[in-house]
């Protein structure tokens, strides 16, 4: 298995950087999750990785190794990419054994290795089907063992589940997350859909406009964005201009925010420009609900100091009932604050509620004059 | 509400009928079209068989069965299948000279429209438009021209002549047809393969080449039949010593009477490229790539860029 | 790199094959034929001589006139045929099958047809004189080498309408009938849906095949030498009669010939191109 380093890499088509000096180094054996919008390049970066663009400029190495001479056939590498591709004119056996028969595997033997890889993706019995004769998911499925069947030393996703409808998505990406683990392969996985990339990745990138803009654990990433627009991208989250009043006392900070002031523990703020000015974020399922004259700490499951600090009475604007959970929006003196609660007793519309911010909870971010009004 | 159902219900109902599906009036228009249209080639095959058809018969006055010991001159079928006629020669030098404007036409056309297909560059559209000129540019003109130029070279009156001469009407074709079969390709498969390490010439060959393969055969047909139904080109080049089906049937048109048995006879051999193109084309590629690749050649130069 | 290679085949050999015969035949209109001992070049004195004789001018009609009607008439016959079928009806895949055959054989094929039914001893005259219409062969009326071209004009038609039948039906296939059920649904007449949504939608091809049927008409050589009458007849057979001319010297003139057959076609075809695409940008605009 291959490690991955990407440094200072580079790519324009036709204007503008659409990667601009990128660096990432990926572990060998890990699955390493690009997560963007669309546009951003990461799939032009996954395409530098596989060979089949070129880098403007910067390098990209395997196991210390640069491959940047080195043309695609010759990388070892594995891909699925977010059409699967499957070879129309040949069955799912001709299919699969493509890159064995490439490496002259004589067909004899590639015969029980193909027979494991379709084993591995549970396709067992389907050799002789041609593509036009499966699933979507079915054909997916072959894709990824088309590309693992070789032991490639780096296997690439392009959008892998973007083609599928939801419930295959979910059993699309344990198969691939088993399939990773087996075989113990070097992973990068590219995707705009934040929940398949925390689920799927070891570590992860958030990446916009051609540059990285965190790299983490995908926990880490969720709880402790550095930016604005990185919170807002992993998840739904409520995004509160505010400013810093008080820095004096060492166990909280104190924010002025447009509904009242709020209490923030310390330690959690992103590294901020050292204006005063900032955007608080919490997200929506750590915005407590508790009615009236309720007054335990027990939701965040943190001790706090002071229960009836960040709590604020709101009216309660609008109601969105999902799958086991209620999505409420709350007036807060003027400002409307987004809370999810894991719950099937729906609250009504129009009802006064207290709104409780946990203070572990809230995490400053930088100033963002795009993202602080909206 | 009432009126809303009521167009639902005939919106999903018209799929297989068609809500004004032809009416009566049109059907009957349409088979008298069938009948009339249909119908030249008939006296035309009846003709093959007579060994005499005088004025005023509406029928021939005798069969070339019932006659054909009697007669010393054969006629009809018994001339055209006698060591006298050139059908013979006619028939393998037209088959010889579309295989090979065939394989040339799709050897010489396919880098070019994998090119165009793939990639954008300076002057795409004005190639695309220069491909086309054979097809509107008068023949005869291109036809004398030839002569003149192949008298110079050596190639008049050589079936290597007559071969190069036919690329020029069948190029475009050959070009425009496998332009669109690359650009129904997907790319990705290539780079599937690439990926799979396949290298150049594996990708070619095992990837691209079998994908494209219907289509290409396709554009490898069309240019046979545009070959074999070529007259002016062969008729100037070959100087007459290379007969080919349409030759032979313009010396007999020129020369025969109406109802002539061995005219109405060659007619139904020159018929056959064309029966055997239909039949092959529906065959390999439903007929919708084969009847739209006959109107498309000048489409980008009417679509234009306005 | 990749792309001079892949298009330097077609290039070369349409250069040579194509440009090539034109530039030859360019030369000598202009009077470089050392061959005829002809040596002026370069001259217009071929074109004067083209453009002054009054044989040129009526050939010029002639071929204007045996090239447009057929295209106006196999026009208007073919997109009727191709409306009528777009839907399919019981027993149109044989129609079509049969409406296609012609289309795939030699134009030489339809001048046997045309020769075998309408020359004088023909069928149809035949026919006639069964019914006791006619008397004789000379009562028919004389469709064949005639200067009014009828047997010309019904060789193309044989197979024009057919051509212009397909390409237009191709250009209906498709989604074109969800956007009639559309329009239908939407509360237009059959007529207004056909005139509105199903007509404009295969405007290209039409332009495409009558333009292609105009063409071939224009400079087609072995039909009208057939059918055509001795005089007059069209450009290209008399373009052909001066370069057969047992006269050698007289072959810059035949070039000559071709040169503004070839420019006419050009300047025709042009200016039809023009006006489709004057008519297109207005309609977008509207």
């Amino acid at each position: 298995m291959s490690s991955i380093e990407i440094d200072r890499v580079s790519k324009a088509y036709d204007g503008p950087l659409v990667v601009d000096s990128l660096s990432l180094s990926v572990p060998s054996g890990t699955v390493f999750g690009l997560l963007g919008p669309s546009g951003c390049g990461k799939t032009t970066t996954l395409r530098m990785i596989a060979g089949l663009l070129r880098p403007d400029s910067g390098d990209i190495r395997f196991d210390g190794v640069s491959v940047l001479a080195v043309p695609p056939e010759r990388r070892a590498i594995g891909m699925v990419f977010q059409q699967h591709l499957l070879f129309p004119h040949m069955n799912v056996e001709q299919n699969v054994s493509f890159g064995l028969r490439m490496q002259g595997v004589r067909p004899a033997a590639s015969r029980s290795r193909v027979d494991e890889a379709l084993d591995l993706v549970r396709l067992g019995g389907m050799q002789r089907r041609y593509p036009a004769q499966l699933s979507g998911g079915q054909q997916q499925r072959v894709a990824l063992a088309r590309a693992v069947v070789t032991n490639p030393g780096v296997l690439l996703l392009d959008e892998p589940l973007s083609n599928l409808d939801t419930r295959l998505r979910e059993q699309m990406r344990a198969l691939i997350r088993s399939v990773q683990r087996r075989l113990g392969i070097t992973t990068i996985v590219v995707t705009h859909d934040q929940g398949e990339a925390m689920e799927l990745s070891d570590q992860m990138a958030v990446m916009f406009d051609g540059s990285i803009a965190q790299v983490g654990r995908p926990v880490e990433l969720y709880a402790r964005p550095d930016s604005a627009r990185i919170a807002r991208f992993l998840g739904a989250t409520n995004l509160i201009p505010a400013r810093v009043v008080d820095t004096t006392a060492a166990d909280l900070l104190r924010i002025d925010t447009p509904f009242g002031s709020l209490d923030v523990c310390p330690g959690n703020s992103a590294p901020t420009t050292g204006t005063p000015r900032v955007v608080a974020s919490i997200r929506c399922e750590h915005v407590a609900i508790v009615d009236r004259h309720m007054d335990g700490p027990t939701d965040s499951g943190v001790s706090v100091r002071d229960g009836a600090r960040n709590i604020f009475a709101g009216v309660i604007d609008d109601v969105v009932v999902g799958a086991g959970r209620i999505t409420y929006t709350i007036d807060v003196r003027g400002t409307r604050i987004t809370a999810v609660e894991v719950s099937d007793a729906e609250r009504t519309r129009g009802s006064t509620v207290q709104v409780r911010l946990p203070c572990d909870r809230v995490r400053l971010l930088p100033f963002d004059p795009g993202l602080a009004g909206a | 509400m009432g009126a809303r159902e009521a167009t639902i219900v005939i919106g999903t109902g018209s799929r297989g009928r068609g809500f004004d599906s032809t009416s009566r009036g049109v059907r009957v228009a349409l088979w008298i079209v069938f009948a009339v249209f249909s119908f030249p080639f008939v006296p035309l095959v009846v003709a093959s068989f007579a060994f005499r058809w005088h004025w005023p018969s509406v029928v021939p006055t005798e069969w070339l069965w019932t006659a054909r010991d009697a007669s010393t001159v054969p006629v009809g079928w018994a001339y055209l299948f006698s060591r006298v006629s050139q059908l013979g020669p006619a028939f393998a030098n037209t088959a010889f000279i579309g295989v090979a404007v065939a394989f040339l036409a799709v050897a010489l056309a396919l880098p070019a429209a994998r090119v165009i297909a793939r990639y954008e560059f300076r002057g795409k559209s004005f190639f695309e438009f220069a491909s086309l000129m054979p097809v509107i540019v008068p023949q005869i003109s291109i036809g004398i021209g030839t002569l003149l130029l192949f008298l110079r070279l050596g190639l008049v009156r050589t079936h290597v002549g007559v071969i190069l001469a036919h690329l020029v009407p069948t190029l475009p074709y050959a070009l425009r047809i496998m332009t669109a079969v690359f650009q129904n390709l997907d790319h990705g498969y290539e780079e599937v393969a690439q990926t799979l390490g396949a290298g150049r010439v594996q990708r070619f060959v095992r990837v691209v080449l079998p994908l494209v393969l219907p289509g290409v055969a396709t554009a490898g047909l069309f240019a046979f039949l545009i070959s074999s139904n070529v007259f002016l080109l062969t008729f100037l080049v070959s100087g007459g010593r290379i007969p080919t089906l349409p030759t032979m049937l313009f010396s007999h048109i020129e020369s025969g009477a109406p109802l002539d048995a061995t005219t109405a006879g060659l007619v139904v051999i020159v018929s056959l490229p064309g029966i055997a193109f239909l039949l092959l084309t529906d065959r390999l590629t439903g007929q919708r790539l084969s009847l739209a690749s006959l109107g498309s050649p000048v489409q980008p130069a009417v679509g234009g860029r306005a | 790199m990749a792309i001079v290679l892949g298009l330097a085949p077609v290039t070369a050999v349409l250069s040579l094959l194509f440009i090539g015969p034109l530039l030859v035949a360019l030369a000598q209109s202009l009077g470089h034929a050392p061959i005829y001992g002809v040596e002026e070049f370069p001259t217009l004195r071929y074109y004067a001589r083209v453009f002054g004789s009054s044989r040129f001018r009526i050939a010029l009609l002639y071929t204007l006139y045996y090239a447009v009607v057929p295209t106006i008439v196999s026009t208007v016959a073919g997109v009727a045929l191709a409306l009528a079928l777009r839907h399919p009806i019981r027993g149109s895949r044989v129609l079509i099958a049969v409406l296609r055959l012609p289309v795939v054989v030699p134009y030489l094929v339809g001048a046997a047809v045309v020769v075998a039914l309408f020359a004088n001893g023909g069928l149809i005259a035949r026919v006639l004189f069964a019914l006791g219409a006619i008397g004789s062969t000379g009562d028919f009326p004389r469709v064949l080498f005639s200067a009014g071209g009828w047997g010309v004009m019904l060789v193309y038609l044989f197979k024009q309408i057919r051509f212009t039948f397909i390409v237009v039906s191709a250009a209906l296939a498709g989604d074109g009938a969800q956007y009639e059920e559309v329009a239908r649904s939407l509360g237009a007449t059959p007529v207004r849906a056909l005139w509105h949504v199903v007509l404009p939608r295969v405007v290209p091809a039409i332009v495409t095949a009558s333009l292609l049927v105009f063409a071939f008409n224009f400079q087609t050589y072995e039909i009208p030498y057939l059918l055509g009458a001795t005089f007059p007849n069209t450009l290209p057979v008399e373009a052909m009669r001066r370069f057969n001319a047992a006269d050698l010297s007289r072959r810059p003139e035949a070039m000559a010939y071709l040169m503004v057959i070839t420019a006419i076609s050009g300047v025709v075809l042009a200016a039809y191109l023009q006006v489709y695409r004057r008519w297109e940008r207005g309609r977008r605009r509207s």
